[in-house]
């Protein structure tokens, strides 16, 4: 079977013109994709945003390598074992790395020049979590200048009413003393 | 830069070295003669990262013939044999993670080591290909792979160790960073790169010494993934 005509492989093929398009030589149709989905927190995921709601930070303890574990997760994947405890952890922590980023999470440029403020993404490691566990979340009310490795931040929540399960029901991570 | 004082200065200086060298990669997309100076006065994208520390978005593709030894001993007088194979994934949780040691290019670079039976990287290996497709990804991948000690990777390239004509060749095809990052397509530039650079037929990008080994490495999907290939002549 001959899938592609011979001389279309020899060099023929080319640009089509908006006259075969529109004249109907070619075929065009239109399809208007319905890519509806949902998304299965899992149970781990779900208590964590569940938690958030509260105005809580919950995580989950491995009894074995006695990590406390943030996101929480159902397993730890360091010892190939289902985990244990949930635990609450703080809603304060320790800025482990950070950018000041000029464009948004689409790869778009903020209007830097304009006034608009850069982005500044930290992770942040969770008190009461291991050490070296942390979660992304935004930096903000500090000049992004002033952000450093080491700094202690702490959670500004959305008030109770606005709050959706979600991760941002914590609106940023602000520096204190 | 927090763990080992590297300054943005340093850091650039790989982006200037593999460039320069995709100038003589017939495919290279931005290879450029710039120097430490246009890097640093490049857009800022995301501090500290600049424009010119960052690969392009690419479109390519990249090809080898794998075969077993006695089809490859018929098929050329110069075979190219894949004499070591490591894979690592590190946990998913990326912010759970050293963010800066790469221990899953360790884990995998002594897999294929071991099966290389090699001892020691940094003298055994003459040309190597870590995956760039950011500036600083070369000197945590050249410190992952072992060519350097951990915090030694600024100094092998500001001495001049990387560069082509250098003690160990790093990235000689001008890497991500110069030839282009076409995701999935990328490391194979870079095996393919050892292959030519093993049988001498890299044109003006050869590393002199006539190398007999060399590694290529990958990076990606949650920045937990580590694949290294050893491959000797
Ligand atoms: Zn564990």
């Amino acid at each position: 079977m001959e899938l592609i005509p011979k001389e279309k492989v020899d060099g023929t093929v080319r640009g089509l013109k908006r006259k075969e398009l529109d004249s109907g030589e070619v075929l065009v149709f239109d399809w208007e994709p319905k890519l509806a989905y949902a998304w299965d927190d899992g149970p781990a995921i779900a208590r964590y945003l569940a938690e958030l709601k509260n105005g809580r930070i919950i995580a989950k303890k491995c009894n074995k390598c006695h990590r406390v574990m943030i996101p929480p997760r159902m397993f730890c994947e360091l010892c190939w074992r289902p985990s244990d405890d949930w635990v609450f952890v703080e809603d304060t922590g320790t800025i482990n790395t950070f950018v000041i980023s000029n464009v948004d999470w689409k790869a778009g440029r903020l209007d830097i020049e304009g006034g608009v403020r850069p982005f500044t993404p930290a992770v942040i490691e969770i008190d009461g979590a291991s050490r070296g566990m942390g979660i992304l979340h935004l930096i903000d009310d500090v000049d992004p200048q002033k952000i450093e490795i080491g700094m202690r931040v702490k959670a500004v929540w959305k008030p109770p009413e606005e709050r959706e399960g979600s991760i941002t029901d914590i609106r940023y991570f602000k520096p204190v003393e | 830069m927090h763990a080992h004082g590297y300054t943005k200065r340093e850091i650039a200086e790989v982006a200037v070295k593999n460039k320069r060298n995709a100038l003589d990669h017939p495919s290279a997309q931005l290879g450029a003669e710039i120097t430490v100076d246009d890097v640093l006065n490049s857009e800022i994208m995301a501090y500290p990262v600049n424009r010119l520390d960052v690969s392009p978005t690419s479109d390519g593709a990249g090809a080898v013939i794998l075969a077993a030894e006695h089809v490859a001993r018929r098929l050329t007088e110069k075979p190219v044999w894949i004499d070591g194979v490591g894979h690592c994934l590190d946990t998913a949780y990326w912010c759970t993670r050293d963010l800066y040691y790469p221990d899953y290019v360790e884990v995998a670079a002594r897999h294929a080591y071991e099966m290389a039976g090699i001892k020691e990287p940094d003298k055994e290996i003459h040309v190597a290909e870590p995956y760039d497709p950011f500036t600083y990804k070369e000197l945590h991948h050249m410190e992952g792979l072992m060519l350097c000690p951990r915090g030694g990777s600024v100094k092998m390239l500001t001495n001049g160790d990387t560069q082509r004509d250098g003690r160990l060749p790093v990235s000689p095809s001008g890497g991500l960073l110069g030839v282009g990052n076409p995701i999935a397509a990328a490391a194979m530039m870079k095996i393919i790169e050892i292959f030519l650079q093993l049988r001498e037929e890299a044109g003006a990008r050869q590393v002199p010494g006539a190398p007999r080994c060399g590694v290529a490495q990958a990076w990606g999907d949650l920045m937990q993934v580590g694949t290294v290939v050893v491959m000797r002549r």
